[in-house]
């Protein structure tokens, strides 16, 4: 197995979410639902495995009069995502300089 | 999924999230800058105390910019922005800077009237104009240095 590859990120459903969380300080989790287009629940399963697994943070904040839930990536997160996107480029490179 | 279609996916949210984060700026907030903007500057053209009223335009234009970025979905990170980001949001408050000192230069020496309501409202219309662009080139450059 290729150094940084995780396989635990590497669960499409997991992969989409920290694509989404890694460039951003802070995702809503409503663009996350809506932009995955999957349920409430299908999205809460996957964010708790991912924040029991300590790659995201959750927290809830008021805006105005309504409350939205906030997602991010932490820093180890951050660190596995990085590991496993480039443990993907080199297994891509490897790949096209094979015969 | 194979690491191709991996990476593919990848590039795909992020550039998802980066849309978020920069989509299109309401019209709400684009009007509101642009007639604080006239106000701020203007107003030495109809008051001779002029800093309380400007104070409180910046305070306000200081709200509307949290009110905007609390309705965001998304926030990028600092790190992603890079010295060519920095530089647009530079030059772009260049030319603001510049339409304005221009105008008002060349206004008070033809001795027209309101010299600081004529260069307010040209920069305000530079803010309105360039605002669309700036986003757009953000979003550009942001894809091309990841």
């Amino acid at each position: 197995m290729e150094e940084g590859f995780d396989e635990f990120l590497h669960v499409p459903a997991r992969l989409s979410i920290v694509a989404l969380l890694a460039p951003a300080e802070w995702v809503e989790f409503r663009f996350l639902r809506e932009t995955i287009g999957t349920s409430d629940s299908a999205l809460s399963k996957q964010i708790t495995a991912l924040e029991n697994a300590g790659y995201v943070a959750v927290r809830k904040e008021r805006s105005g009069a309504a409350r939205r839930t906030l997602v991010r990536l932490t820093d180890h997160g951050h660190e596995a995502f990085a590991a496993h996107a480039a443990a993907l480029e080199r297994i891509v490179r490897t790949a096209r300089q094979r015969p | 999924m194979t690491p191709e279609d991996a990476l593919r996916e990848i590039r795909n949210r992020e550039d998802q999230t980066t849309e978020a984060a920069l989509g299109p700026v309401p019209r709400w907030y684009l009007v509101s800058v642009a007639l604080l903007l006239c106000v701020v500057s203007a107003v030495p053209d109809y008051v001779s105390r002029s800093l309380p009223y400007q104070a409180a335009g910046i305070a306000l234009l200081l709200i509307l910019s949290v009110i905007s970025n609390r309705s965001r979905r998304a926030r990028l990170r600092r790190s992603r922005y890079t010295n060519k980001s920095a530089l647009l949001v530079l030059s772009m408050m260049g030319a603001m800077i510049t339409v304005f000192i221009g105008l008002y230069v060349v206004a008070s020496l033809a001795d027209l009237p309101y010299p600081s309501t004529i260069s307010a409202v040209a920069m305000a219309l530079t803010w309105a104009l360039m605002t669309p662009w700036l986003n757009r080139a953000m979003k550009a450059t942001l894809r091309r240095e990841r």
